[in-house]
């Protein structure tokens, strides 16, 4: 069961309820499936209450769901493992610690002892460029640099899975398209697998092996598209007319799960 | 043009002039001793010496100060309710910090007890002092119940409203790399939640003197406020007023340091 053949992420068949202010229980996620492999790059796109984030939070770990099952690394999830470490769209840094200390937050947290965790987020702080910035703090940085502290955090505890929640929606333009390639050299060193959510849909193709598209009321998997283009992936990848395709591919279901839905409710 | 330029260079004569002394030391300090002068001076100019009874002037307010501190009246009156401001002031934020913390973690907690804190800040609690007088006597109990009434619910609300106020996703963040419910509390709750009390203990802070000096002049003591009864009593106006002003200073001394520490922790609060 734990063998090297299990997927990294396996969701399967998984529900979920809220109960609205009324007491009506609503479908919030309606029978998701869906896999990502050891070593995968999985992104999930799709309009805003297709409970994409809700999902990254339940393999996460931090979020319960009602029916159904998931697994990461071949175990069952009943909370938060050591395996995994999210990064969050709000980089959810700490502004009382220096970039060090949040940095090695996530250690802190696993019990590891100050001397070991603080040269293991001085190593991730030179992997993601700000080697200079231990001493400072998040106030003092950049958006973009800000979620680099958040992406040193969760590699620093060393984990098999990675889970980013929409990383990128809070930076500006450009700062995210240098961050997108950032992202895949780190990964590229590392046998990471990645559940990324984002609702850009060049950056999902951009990054992943495989896009998978949700739909919203309730949320479910509508489609699952393969990102064939050659790694390593470069500024050049982005002029290759096969990006250019399969992000309008994207776009294509998007729009026409939108139109789907103009047409479905009569406002 | 040529006409208002002389005065258009006493302008800026001005100007620098009122900068050197705002945004120096030295400066700041020749304009707040320049202050002071004028008041003492006007002060001096107010009181009359020809009988006891009258306003005092400032030299017999400054003697009768080195009297009281001579024959060792003050101090120890100082002493004495300095012991109740210091317990009470420790029962307000010992006991107001976690019960601000529990009101707004634990919704069942928030039923119960806030009604009693929004009570206490909208009640004027002089009116409840011989309540307390009458359940705990003329004790010292009874002195840091009333100082503790009158500053709590400011640390109480404060803090709930702090902690309520921490964005959800850093408590997520926590969880996610495997954090308990007491390493949130006091790794990442508590510390954002700093700026929040340090406000409320400043606000508490006020209040608890004049719940010190509320406490002392109706529930008798052997403390500042009974000695100014007592000083009042024989028509020792001057010697009320040293007191008095003691007390002030004291007072504002108090506060201002609060007040540095509560702009030292406000950096952590910078971040929205």
């Amino acid at each position: 069961m734990n063998g090297p053949a299990t997927p990294a992420i396996e969701v399967h068949d998984v529900s979920k309820f809220f109960v609205s202010a009324d007491g009506r229980k609503t479908r919030a996620l309606d029978k998701v499936n869906l896999s990502v492999g050891r070593g995968e790059f999985v992104s999930i796109i799709g309009p805003s209450g297709c409970g994409k984030t809700t999902m990254l939070k339940m393999v996460a770990g931090i979020l319960g769901w009602d029916e159904g099952q998931i697994s990461v690394m071949g175990a069952p999830v009943s909370g938060p493992g050591p395996e995994r470490a999210t990064v969050f769209q709000s980089f959810a840094l700490l502004p009382w610690l220096t970039v060090l200390d949040n940095a090695a937050f996530g250690l802190k947290m696993r019990g590891e002892d100050k001397a070991t965790r603080h040269a293991k987020a001085r190593t991730l702080l030179e992997t993601v460029g700000l080697g200079d910035f231990a001493n400072a703090y998040p106030t003092e940085l950049s958006g973009g640099m800000q979620q680099r502290v958040g992406l040193a955090r969760a590699l620093a505890v060393s984990p098999n899975v990675l889970l980013m929640d929409e990383p990128f929606s809070a930076i500006d333009a450009q700062t995210r398209l240098i961050l997108q390639t950032e992202l895949l050299d780190v990964w590229s060193q590392t046998d990471l697998s990645v559940l990324f959510i984002t609702h850009a849909m060049d950056e999902a193709v951009f990054l992943s092996d495989r896009v998978i598209i949700m739909g919203a009321r309730p949320g479910h998997v509508t489609d699952v598209i393969d990102v064939d283009l050659p790694r390593p992936r470069t500024e050049e990848t982005r002029r290759d007319p096969r990006f250019v395709e399969l992000t309008a591919r994207v776009w294509d279901r998007l729009r026409g799960m939108m139109a789907d839905e103009r047409a479905g409710t009569p406002s | 043009m040529t006409s208002n330029a002389p005065s258009r260079q006493a302008g800026a004569w001005g100007h620098r002039l009122a900068a050197s002394l705002t945004e120096t030391f030295w400066g700041r300090l020749a304009l707040r001793m320049t202050a002071l002068a004028v008041f003492l001076a006007a002060w001096q100019l107010a009181g009359d010496d020809s009988i006891a009874l009258l306003f005092p002037t400032a030299t017999r307010t400054f003697q009768a100060f080195i009297e009281l501190m001579a024959d060792g009246r003050l101090p120890l009156g100082l002493l004495i309710t300095g012991q109740a401001l210091v317990t009470g002031y420790a029962i307000i934020i010992g006991l107001g910090v976690p019960l601000g913390v529990l009101i707004a973690r634990f919704p069942l907690a928030d039923r119960a007890i806030s009604p009693y804190f929004t009570f206490l800040v909208a009640v004027p609690i002089i009116a409840i002092v011989p309540v307390v007088q009458a359940l705990l006597g003329l004790t010292f109990a009874a002195r840091v119940t009333v100082i503790v009434l009158f500053g709590i619910s400011y640390v109480v609300i404060n803090s709930a409203i702090a902690v309520r106020r921490i964005k959800p996703d850093l408590i997520e963040m926590a969880a996610s790399f495997g954090a308990r419910r007491f390493t949130i509390l006091s790794q990442v709750v508590l510390p954002a939640a700093v700026p929040g009390i340090m406000t409320g203990a400043r606000l508490a802070l006020g209040q608890a003197l004049i719940g010190m000096v509320v406490a002392e002049l109706t529930i008798v003591g052997a403390g500042v406020g009974s000695l100014i009864a007592e000083l009042q009593g024989r028509f020792k106006v001057a010697a009320v007023l040293a007191v008095a002003m003691t007390i002030v200073l004291i007072g504002l001394c108090l506060l201002s340091l609060v007040e540095m520490l509560e702009r030292r922790f406000n950096r952590w609060s910078l971040v929205k």
